[in-house]
């Protein structure tokens, strides 16, 4: 998809590969979809790693990439010159990866390296813990990085990777956005065609993940004397985007109304009841089944019952509902948010992206705003009834001792 | 009579003449319906000192989020939420602003609440109260959690020991457990006023909107002119110290810098921008230090160099525009490895930083890099916010435009000038290196005895690494003081 943007300063590339830890489906191998991303910048069969940083260097590129539960993004922002290099260049890695073996190894150096960056990051394990126990039989289950034993594997993992990109990285896959300072984007879509034309469809892997939506509960205290105060997490497991479009929409819309950093719930644990510090929250927009997300810092110990029964209480009472005039101002703030990260063509792949990698397709963005229009409050209630309860809710403390 | 026409044209001149203020800059717009503001003060952490570290930026953050005569801090933050206006501070040493993004349909709206806020902050003693510990636990956690923003920050703290830039804009979590009201209302009333300020705008505003937003700063403490005390210039013959870190963590996070006597106003500045450019742009896969690091030896995520104060653009690998400062360091940054790696990539580090001390850049290496970065920095403004911040840091140095001045000033040497630059600006006997991460004991050993560090690989590596790495591997190590520290010490008081 070429999107000329008029007055741009440069061009942006964005590859979205429809591959993520989600596919990581054999045991022990984890953190692979992430370990590919690194080893799409270690040399294909017309360009070697040398060969990229030389072409990305004479267009004053930057060339990056990030790897998430559904989809691996590779993108590239340089001078508008350098369009074609960079197209042969992306095609090349997509459909002929060469990766030798010591270049490999040396590579996952660096993943593990990327482990240790994280690993003891508090919000780490506990997201560890709570993936672990509510998406038992659905990839969700790890991380993107992978588990440790995994990822101290990886230097042996040469084989595997060269199967997984054989089996994930496939045309129909694959989605390229260009935007930005294009003069003649016919020019720039039948160089494409012609490059992409080579890339031969192998039918894929079926998947076998477990998508069900039997309410979980589960939790547990970790315990860290290093932390400065203690945090929770908590978690409602819910439909993916991919599963259930309106009801995600549903979902990051209850989110803001109870969850954002103004909403009465959070204002009365926070500046009224003072048990709280801070808090945020997430709605990951995946395919599958996933969760909302609340994250506290508590003000000190010993509150923590208080803090979750608290929560519930408010869910359940009747007084806070979502009204129609919050849905419709919910609704606003969706489009001026979107509307303000439409601004540089790299921001705009990247909001393409976010919602396409679902299915594939760019039309999703606007696929989301009618399916938003359409939501209505009792569609919200029901979902909220259904979703939003104590026997669908897991949570981790970490405390001091 | 017969001059009424002439009198009528000086009355509707009269009338329609608006002073435009020499610290208002209106700037082109081309992003649609997309309003931004950045309003930038002549003020910083450099201002502050040991017990009142971070003081600025706290307040900078009540004004926008706590309340103001006319909205509660609730009702400011659902306004805010609802129109999607974006908010944020960039405080730093020497200057702090305010940086605003909204759609033009909500100029009008975020005008009155801008103005409540500016003009008439409340600093309501317990929503300080809950900022305080925000901040607090925020710099905790950074202490304890990450180490790599641990081990930048102390690099800072120690090259510019007793030095006004010392107090990071971020403050220290003990300043936090004392800040009061009236310490915030007598920061905000003598540090921030119209007369050491300047604002940036684009977007679609008329020449009415544009006004209003004039006459509103023009009332912004008018009479009061903030003291702009000059800043000294550092102490950069201080010698050679480690800063040690102790977290028990199995990979240690290294970062190495020291003073350089330019900054972006000098012409000598940019062969050093260049050759730092040529050592590793902030998370790219092309610098020299990640080839032989991460690319030869799968040490490590990425190794980058700077030529400058460097804050990361939030998520993107770019520069943070509003970081100017007039006195430099230039700084190496090695991501976790392996402890007991550690030392190799140390000796690594210092030895190729010798090495190009004696012999510079090579002149292809030096050109290729000009190249690359007169087009680079033309990704760094991702926002029109961000290319406004750019020209302001550009106004600082007295420079004319971001990113035309820089291009000419990359352009303005030739390869043997910029490369004597080089050599002379490295300086091997003034290093401040600091390491947070585990077996402190053992480095500690190495540094004191310079035993031979041979690098662990887990995999085999090409010949000319190993003949290489024989070299690197007894690089004697600079002596020079040593400090060990845990991350606790950095928590409990004001060290």
């Amino acid at each position: 998809m070429v999107i000329p943007m008029k007055n741009a300063r440069y061009i942006s590339f964005a590859t979205m590969v429809m591959t993520g830890s989600r596919d990581e489906t054999d045991p022990g191998y984890t953190g692979y979809a992430h370990l590919l991303e690194h080893m799409m910048f270690r040399g294909s069969e017309q360009y070697s790693t040398d060969d990229r940083v030389r072409i990305m260097y004479r267009y004053g590129g930057d060339s990056n990439a990030y790897t998430g539960m559904d989809y691996t993004c590779y993108t590239v922002r340089c001078d508008p010159e350098g369009w074609k290099d960079i197209l042969h260049m992306e095609a090349d890695r997509l459909i002929r990866l060469t990766v030798k073996e010591e270049d490999f190894k040396a590579e996952t150096g660096a993943v593990i390296g990327e482990f240790g960056i994280s690993e003891k990051y508090p919000s780490s394990l506990m997201s560890n813990f709570l993936r672990a126990c509510m998406f038992k039989g659905h990839t969700y289950q790890h991380s993107v990085i992978g588990y440790r034993d995994d990822v101290m594997n990886m230097p042996s993992g040469y084989e595997y990777i060269l199967e997984f990109y054989e089996r994930n990285y496939r045309p129909d896959k694959t989605v390229m956005f260009i935007a930005g300072k294009i003069d003649k984007p016919g020019d720039v879509l039948t160089e494409a065609e012609a490059l992409f034309s080579e890339w031969i469809f192998k039918p894929g892997p079926v998947s076998s993940l477990d998508h069900s939506l039997k309410a979980v509960s589960c939790n547990d205290t970790l315990y860290n004397p290093t932390v400065p105060s203690p945090l929770l997490k908590i978690a409602w497991k819910i439909p993916g985007y991919g599963q259930d479009p309106k009801g995600h929409i549903s979902a990051g819309i209850l989110a803001e109304h109870y969850f954002s950093d103004s909403s009465p719930l959070i204002t009365k644990l926070r500046d009224d009841k003072k048990w709280i510090s801070q808090s945020s929250y997430s709605v990951p927009f995946t395919i599958d089944p996933f969760w909302i997300s609340l994250d506290l810092t508590l003000t000190y110990e010993g509150t923590e019952a208080r803090v979750t029964d608290f929560i519930n209480g408010f869910l359940q009472d009747t007084r806070y509902e979502i009204s129609e005039s919050d849905l419709r101002i919910i609704r606003e703030r969706y489009f001026y948010r979107t509307s303000l990260r439409l601004e540089s063509s790299a921001s705009v792949l990247g909001v393409l992206a976010d919602y396409s990698h679902v299915n594939g397709d760019p039309q999703e963005l606007n696929r989301f705003f009618q399916n938003l229009e359409r939501v209505e409050i009792f569609d919200i209630r029901g979902f909220k009834s259904k979703y939003l309860i104590k026997n669908n809710q897991s949570y981790v403390w970490m405390l001091k001792q | 009579m017969k001059y009424w026409r002439l009198i009528l044209f000086l009355f509707l001149l009269i009338g329609c003449s608006r002073d435009i203020p020499d610290w208002f800059y209106d700037y082109p717009h081309d992003q649609g319906d997309i309003v931004s503001v950045s309003i930038r003060f002549q003020t910083g952490s450099a201002a502050e000192n040991p017990l009142n570290s971070g003081i600025t930026r706290l307040t900078m953050n009540a004004v926008l989020n706590t309340s103001s005569r006319n909205f509660t801090k609730d009702e400011i933050h659902q306004k805010l939420m609802n129109m999607a206006i974006s908010e944020s501070i960039i405080s730093d040493a020497e200057v702090s602003g305010f940086v605003f993004r909204f759609h033009y349909d909500h100029f009008n709206q975020w005008l009155l609440l801008f103005k409540d806020r500016f003009k008439s902050p409340q600093f309501l003693q317990e929503e300080i109260n809950t900022l305080c510990s925000e901040y607090k636990n925020n710099l905790e956690q950074r202490i304890l959690f990450r180490s790599e923003d641990l081990c930048r920050d102390l690099l800072i703290r120690t090259l510019y020991k007793d030095h006004p830039y010392e107090s990071l804009p971020a403050g220290s979590p003990a300043s936090f457990s004392r800040f009061t009201s009236d310490d915030l209302k007598l920061w905000w009333k003598s540090c921030f006023s119209v007369n050491n300020l300047d604002i940036a705008v684009s977007g679609p505003l008329s020449e009415d909107e544009k006004m209003k937003l004039i006459e509103l700063i023009n009332g912004f403490n008018p009479y009061v002119y903030p003291n702009h005390a000059e800043i000294p210039e550092p102490d950069s013959s201080e010698g050679v110290s480690y800063v040690l870190v102790e977290n028990e963590s199995g990979v240690s996070a290294l970062s190495l810098g020291w003073h350089i006597p330019y900054n972006r106003s000098d012409p000598e500045f940019y062969p050093l921008w260049i050759f730092a450019s040529w050592l590793g742009e902030h998370r790219t896969f092309y610098g020299h230090f990640m080839k032989e690091l991460r690319v030869k030896r799968g040490f490590n995520y990425g190794d980058y160099a700077y030529a400058e104060h460097f804050v990361q653009n939030n998520y993107s690998v770019f520069p943070q525009p509003g970081h100017p400062r007039k006195y430099q360091y230039f700084s190496v940054w090695v991501r976790p490895l392996n402890n007991k790696n550690l030392p190799f990539a140390l000796r690594l580090v210092l030895h190729d930083l010798d090495n190009l001390k004696k012999t510079g850049m090579d002149s292809l290496a030096f050109e290729e890099s000009r190249t690359f970065l007169k087009s680079y920095i033309n990704l760094y403004a991702g926002s029109q916010t961000d290319y406004l911040g750019f020209n302001q840091d550009a106004r600082f140095y007295g420079l004319q435009g971001f990113p035309e001045s820089t291009l000419n000033m990359l352009d303005s040497m030739n390869f043997q000038t910029a490369n004597e630059i080089i050599k002379n600006s490295i300086d091997m006997e003034n290093l401040t290196v600091v390491v947070v991460g585990g077996e402190m004991d053992s480095l500690i050993r190495i540094l004191r005895s310079g035993v031979k560090t041979e690098p662990v690989y887990r995999s085999p590596v090409s010949r000319d690494v190993r003949d290489r790495d024989r070299i690197i591997s007894v690089y004697p190590f600079p002596e020079g003081m040593m400090e060990t520290f845990t991350p606790s010490d950095f928590i409990k008081d004001n060290k």
